[in-house]
């Protein structure tokens, strides 16, 4: 068996109505990403994505890429730059490390501008 | 059990105890937050007993985070995140403890920098390990 090169990529068009939904999947209303009104006024000058919502979907779609010999065990990542609401998250991750099954893991903008960078790294299924 | 922590103020980041533990908090991985994250994700739903999907568990850290620091300041920030899964996943339906240590704390050019340790556990099993790095925001 060997790591799949490439995991993805997945896409998620975001809206007020996922803010929203994803704040009712893990109770946070952060106005920085429910309340336009109150992010219009924060430095990020609008609504902004739910950090682990573009984190989640690059987990997501690794975990169906790796499926069902490997699974996903250790994650580092950064949110680098903020995903305004509205835009287009999309997420995947391409094998940089065989032997040790670790891949550069990311999330971006449609203009490529990377949103979460970092490691993930699979093992066996356990 | 020791609950979460509630103050009647927000937590501002001098409260924060470097190396204490803070909190403890419960979350059933329940077929509705499953459906919930299907329909956000675009995933098939997984049936109650079948295995959570991580992104299922690491949202529930992310409710559990919320709920286990109350109130808290409007504006926070959520930096980065490590994680690690440990063993098969949980079943939908499972219950898991989260317990929140506070790690490090540090102002930099007047942003303060919060990490926060997270074990996730079913049972006595560990489930999920991670740190949370946050820029508070008072």
């Amino acid at each position: 068996m060997t790591y799949p090169e490439t995991l993805g990529p997945l896409a998620l068009v975001s809206s007020h109505a996922t803010a929203m939904a994803y704040g009712e999947l893990t109770a946070d209303f952060n106005p920085i990403h429910c309340d336009p009104d109150f992010a219009a006024k924060s430095p990020f000058g609008r609504a902004i994505c739910h950090g682990t919502m573009g984190l989640n979907l690059a987990i997501e779609v690794a975990e169906r890429a790796l499926a069902p010999a490997y699974a996903v065990r250790d994650v580092k990542i950064r949110f680098s730059r903020p995903a305004p609401v509205g835009e287009t998250l999309t997420a995947g991750a391409t094998l940089t490390d065989a032997a040790t099954g670790t891949y550069a893991l990311w999330v971006e903008l449609p203009d490529g501008t990377r949103t979460t960078e970092g490691t993930l790294t699979a093992e066996p299924a356990p | 059990m020791m609950g979460p922590a509630l103050k009647e103020t927000p937590w501002t980041f001098a409260d924060f105890p470097v190396g204490e533990t803070m909190a403890e908090v419960e979350i059933a991985l329940t077929p509705e937050k499953a459906a919930l994250w299907a329909s956000i994700s675009g995933a098939e739903t997984p049936a109650a007993g079948a295995p959570a999907p991580r992104a299922l568990m690491v949202a529930a850290m992310m409710e559990t985070y919320i709920r286990a620091l109350q109130p808290r300041p409007p504006g926070n920030v959520h930096a980065g995140q490590t994680l690690s899964f440990h063993g098969p996943a949980p079943a939908v339906g499972a219950t898991l403890t989260a317990r929140f240590a506070c790690r490090a704390k540090e102002e930099k050019k007047g942003r303060f920098w919060i990490t926060l340790g997270v074990e996730m556990f079913e049972g006595t099993r560990p489930a999920l390990s991670g740190e949370i790095l946050s820029i508070w925001a008072a």
